[in-house]
């Protein structure tokens, strides 16, 4: 874990002074003056006051919102935002014949109590703060740096944020936690965000506005913004300066692994020629993260390598070759391991890169290393400056990683809670108040400014309390109108007349998918262990097809060939919809002689809802049509998980 | 085999306007309700000064050959024969006077009259996942944006949806993806599964070989499973379809048009007789040992397949070329299946007159370093590395710029990815210029400091 060194007073009058020209984007009243009030009133009330701002301007748009949904269609709803499943056949059972009034409440509370809240949460914000989906890891590329966040130290991360989520840690202070993180990925699981992106500080500094300041700041990464006429091209190499003295280094295994496989590979090669070994261990040019690593020719690079006391690792000269092996596999899993830490930018180590790039130019040796020195030493000399703010921000002998850290999460910078609350907003409601829920921008105007400036002022009162907020989007009517639409014209999405028809994601499709047809509990009557095994094979058959790439949540419903296929006749799918020994189907078709019954247990457990005479009528006449077998039962059943009513959350 | 009917998205292209002698403000005027906003101003600037390129739109398809992991320019086609950086590599003569290339081309060099070689690309990219993604959408990777790869543009401006086949296909890849222009221009992903000659040059064993007989299948998920009958299937989307009717009615009916037109493109895709394509293994041994019976050899036989039923854009992975040891022997090794490879295609495609009407790109990751690792390989190198391209418009039988002694730096003619990417789409008719918004973010299809390489095209 990391050190907490923040001290909330020691910010407020500094920070203040650099905020100016930042304040202009957030809009609005400012978030200190309604902080009494907010903390007064309680999610409820807050909830009515949004829906009183979301009908004010329907009624000005002359739009009729949406009636209240059903039970069936709430509970449905509110598992997958929640906690990214489908209830149990016996959940909405429950659920519909429980005659409280107040037990939408209650369920809201009781999903937020669930472990599976926190595993859901933690999944939504490591795909918002890495572009990844946690399925696709080791899965495919996913593009620079996601190395870095795969295997242990993706776990790492992942579990990093699941335990934010289920403390309810305020927010700020694991944001905090992530910009400031130091250490081994494989050890300390808030590293995840800036190893994922150390690769490139410029995509470290952009991604940090994007994820945190809701601001797309990287336009101004090769030139002066095109629209924001005040972006400039030097305010970038401001914000990506705070990451100037940031050291992202491979685990010591690393050198050691590369070395071994070196070393293998050329004993391999002398067994097969006969000829003589190398005489040098040399050559290390995979383009690692450190410029240092593929420098120099070999005999100096021994000679460096002992002076900094990186011995060559002796005893593995003597290995037989099954032990090598079994050593290799070991170090393997660490090779993507980075340790994370600041160094002290002085002036002596900005003169020592410029002499290192010097010598690398003039050995011929240009390319990635020395492009790499050069962006070291560049960012190293640049004075970090907030984004927007008219001051510079160096302090000399405080970490600037833990300057920006402050700045970002201080209770008077306008953006942070803007974008968080306008990014949950999104997720329960289809769109942002800003949407593009990560850009804000003088171009991109908020639909209810006084929503985002109600949650914000509320949210940062009650100590930036994630719960409480998803409590309060919740709680409105508008967030529990019907996804139906009689009237002529679709309303807009972020007029939120209605609620919206969304494409499941990965995640979501693999929790709905295993849990409706049962393959849930046959997981979990195996071993544990097994279970995981299984679980992580099919959800990577599953990213393959359907993962959004870079983690960008599809806006519109797509499906690619691969995806028709793999659903017609892929295996995973004829295993779901199998009626097999042990199956769901075959346990229903035991249980339930009558078609009727067999079709209404299947509506409720695909769609958690009972069917309509009609839908009970033609599921019945379509079955007996194919035979009223088993068969027939699989053909239902691959219609209804492929349907849009199953494959959407509405 | 049947001929897809092509839909010409773009009938006249701005710069065949101006060849036909319209001064640039009629111009301007017939293209602007094409809805280029930004396409105005700075591309007319240009070329009311630049003369007209000729060869520009001939090509129809493209395949892409792709050689992962980056090409050592100095053993393939800028060998430095007579210096300590060229190593051992020979150098055979080449049917284009005066130039040479490494001795392990032997077929390539026979066919260098319909090939145009270009010896001074220059990109800034050493990192292979950064490289890849900059040489299929000639854009640098870029945390908001995912650009487009060139098969998925190439698909998007010049392919059909209707189509039975997908109209980017990539053999063994994808090198890169749709990006912004979404799923229906993804690439659709072939394996071939044949063995790799060069399978010991691998080293290291980090990458999967198959085997002769362990193959997978070509497309996945292709076939309906055991006891599913065409019938069946067909009555399980017809209720589908019923479901989703019902559904939509008084919802959003995104998800339901936009789920039937995927199951309509499986369906098709699974019904067409055109399927057969995939399976080259249905070629004669004589063609199968003509192309190399390898991984490579293999892909080029599928693409010739591809291409022969119209597919906009085949891409060809090859893999093994990130050669930091062993270098001479390994690349050596790669060159005899590469040589085989796109020698076969490229005189099949002569053959069957396919070849004016189908540019094939020759390209990697980057080159190599010319200094030699202690391990015999050299490191990456995007400063100075070659590619080539032929058929389509180019012009033959021509090397374009030049490297120093050593192959370190380009001193004549450099050659970017952006202008790489400027001349497929002047081979192809696209447009460089046309805008495409990502999240509202003007993209346009090459970038700007892109400029075609006209001595691609010039007579």
């Amino acid at each position: 874990m990391t050190t907490r060194t923040r001290t909330r007073a020691t910010t407020g009058l500094f920070f203040l002074a650099c905020l100016g020209g930042f304040l202009a984007l957030g809009a609005g009243t400012g978030v200190a003056e309604e902080a009494p009030k907010a903390q007064r009133q309680t999610p409820q009330q807050l909830a009515k006051t949004l829906d009183a701002v979301i009908d004010a301007k329907l009624e000005s748009r002359d739009v009729r919102a949406a009636p209240r949904s059903d039970d069936a269609e709430f509970l449905r709803r509110l598992y997958l935002d929640l906690i990214g499943t489908v209830p149990t056949v016996e959940e909405v059972e429950a659920f519909l014949g429980d005659r409280s009034p107040t037990k939408r409440q209650k369920k809201i509370e009781e999903l937020l109590a669930s472990d599976a809240y926190a595993d859901h949460w933690s999944v939504v914000w490591f795909k918002a703060s890495t572009g990844l989906s946690p399925a696709a890891r080791g899965v495919r590329g996913g593009g620079q740096g996601a190395r870095y966040i795969s295997g242990k130290a993706g776990e790492m991360y992942l579990g990093y944020l699941s335990e934010q989520m289920s403390q309810n840690t305020p927010y700020d202070e694991w944001v905090h936690d992530l910009i400031v993180a130091e250490g081994r990925t494989d050890e300390n699981g808030a590293t995840g965000f800036i190893a994922r992106w150390s690769e490139n500080t410029n995509n470290l500094a952009s991604a940090t506005a994007k994820t945190f300041l809701g601001t797309r700041i990287q336009c101004a990464q090769c030139h002066d913004h095109i629209y924001e006429e005040k972006w400039k091209q030097k305010d970038f190499r401001g914000m990506a300066a705070f990451f100037g003295n940031l050291r992202t280094e491979r685990a010591p295994e690393y050198r050691q692994f590369q070395q071994l496989r070196r070393q293998m590979e050329q004993e391999r090669q002398k067994r097969r020629e006969g000829a003589k070994a190398p005489d040098a261990m040399d050559g290390d040019s995979e383009m690692g993260m450190d410029g240092e690593m593929d420098a120099s020719g070999s005999s100096d690079k021994a000679k460096k390598d002992k002076r900094r006391g990186r011995d060559a690792y002796p005893g593995m000269e003597n290995m037989s070759p099954a032990e090598q092996r079994e050593m290799l596999q070991k170090l393997r899993g660490t090779a993507n391991v980075l340790v994370v830490s600041d160094q002290a930018t002085n002036p002596r180590a900005v003169e020592f890169a410029r002499r290192r790039l010097e010598q690398r130019l003039k050995r011929g040796q240009g390319g990635q290393g020395a492009e790499r020195l050069k962006e070291r030493m560049e960012l190293a000399a640049t004075t970090p400056k907030f984004w927007m703010a008219s001051e510079a921000a160096d302090i000399p002998g405080i970490p600037r990683r833990l300057l920006l850290a402050r700045w970002i999460t201080s209770n008077d910078n306008p953006m942070f809670a803007r974008t968080v609350v306008n990014r949950y907003w999104g997720h329960f409601m289809g769109a942002g108040i800003v949407d593009p829920v990560d850009d804000f921008s003088s171009f991109n105007e908020p639909s209810h400014p006084e929503i985002l400036d109600a949650l914000a002022a509320d949210f940062v009162a009650n100590g930036y309390d994630l719960k409480r907020l998803i409590r309060t989007i919740v709680s409105t009517e508008t967030y529990q109108r019907t996804s139906r639409w009689t009237d002529e014209d679709e309303p807009e999405v972020q007029h939120f007349a209605k609620a919206p028809v969304r494409q499941l994601t990965t995640e979501q499709l693999y929790h709905a998918l295993v849990r409706a047809t049962g393959m849930e509990r046959r997981l979990d009557r195996t071993s544990r262990r097994n279970s995981q095994r299984i679980q992580q094979a099919i959800f990577a058959a599953f990213s393959f097809v359907f993962d959004d790439d870079e983690g960008v949540e599809a806006q519109d419903f797509e499906g690619s060939i691969p995806q028709g296929l793999f659903l017609m006749n892929g295996r995973l799918m004829q295993n779901a919809v199998s009626a097999g020994r042990g199956s769901m189907l075959s346990t229903l078709m035991r249980a339930e002689r009558k078609p009727g019954d067999r079709v209404e247990y299947l509506y409720l457990a695909l769609y958690g809802r009972k069917p309509t005479a009609n839908e009970k009528s033609a599921a019945v006449r379509f079955v007996s049509a194919q035979g009223g077998d088993h068969q027939a039962y699989e053909d239902i059943l691959w219609a209804m998980l492929n349907s849009a009513e199953f494959m959407t959350n509405h | 085999m049947s001929r897809r009917k092509r839909k010409q998205k773009n009938p006249i292209s701005r710069r065949q306007l101006l060849g036909y002698g319209l001064g640039a403000a009629a111009a301007a005027h017939l293209i602007a309700p094409l809805g280029r906003p930004f396409a105005g101003a700075r591309a007319f600037a240009d070329e009311e000064a630049a003369p007209v390129i000729p060869n520009g739109g001939k090509a129809k398809q493209v395949v892409y050959l792709f050689m992962n992991g980056g090409a050592s320019h100095i053993e393939t086609f800028d060998p430095k024969p007579g210096t300590a950086e060229g190593g051992p590599t020979r150098t055979i003569a080449t049917a284009t006077k005066g130039v040479h290339i490494a001795s392990s081309l032997p077929q390539l060099a026979k066919r260098m009259g319909d090939i145009c070689l270009v010896r001074g690309m220059s990109t800034k990219e050493g990192n292979h996942e950064r490289a890849r993604y900059l040489m299929h959408t000639g854009y640098a990777p870029n945390p908001t944006v995912t650009h487009p790869s060139i098969g998925s543009l190439l698909s998007h401006e010049l392919g059909d949806l209707e189509a039975a086949l997908p109209d980017y296909i990539a053999i063994n890849g994808p090198g890169a993806r749709a990006g912004f222009l979404g799923v229906n221009y993804e690439p659709f992903t072939l394996r071939v599964n044949a063995p790799r000659t060069d399978a010991r040059a691998q080293g290291q064993g980090n990458r999967r070989r198959f085997g002769r007989g362990q193959s997978r299948a070509i497309v996945e998920n292709l076939e309906s499973p055991r006891g599913i009958s065409t019938k069946r299937r067909d009555e399980r989307l017809d209720f589908l379809a019923k479901l989703n009717d019902g559904f939509s009615k008084d919802r959003d009916d995104g998800a339901k048009k936009a789920q039937a037109a995927m199951f309509e493109r499986a369906r098709r895709l699974m019904d067409t007789p055109q399927n057969t394509s995939f399976d080259y293994t249905q070629e004669s041994a004589e063609t199968k040992a003509r192309y190399g019976e390898t991984q490579f050899g293999m892909g080029c036989l599928l693409a010739r397949r591809l291409i022969d039923e119209g597919v906009s854009c085949v891409e060809v992975n090859m893999g093994g070329w990130d050669t930091h040891d062993d270098g001479f022997n390994r690349v050596t090794a790669l060159n005899t299946d590469l040589d085989r490879g796109a020698s076969a295609l490229l005189d099949d495609l002569k053959a069957s007159g396919k070849l004016d009407e189908t540019l094939v790109v020759w390209v990697g990751d980057f080159g190599r370093t010319p200094r030699i690792a202690a391990t015999g390989g050299r490191g990456h190198y995007p400063r100075a590395w070659s590619m080539w391209m032929a058929g389509g418009g180019i012009q033959g039988g021509r090397v374009i710029g030049k490297t120093d002694r050593t192959g370190a730096a380009v001193t004549e003619r450099p050659v970017s990815q952006t202008d790489l990417m400027a001349s497929i789409a002047h081979a192809t008719g696209m447009e460089p210029e046309k805008v495409f918004y990502s999240n509202g973010r003007p993209i346009s299809l090459v970038d700007e400091s892109g400029k075609v390489v006209k001595e691609l095209f010039e007579a």
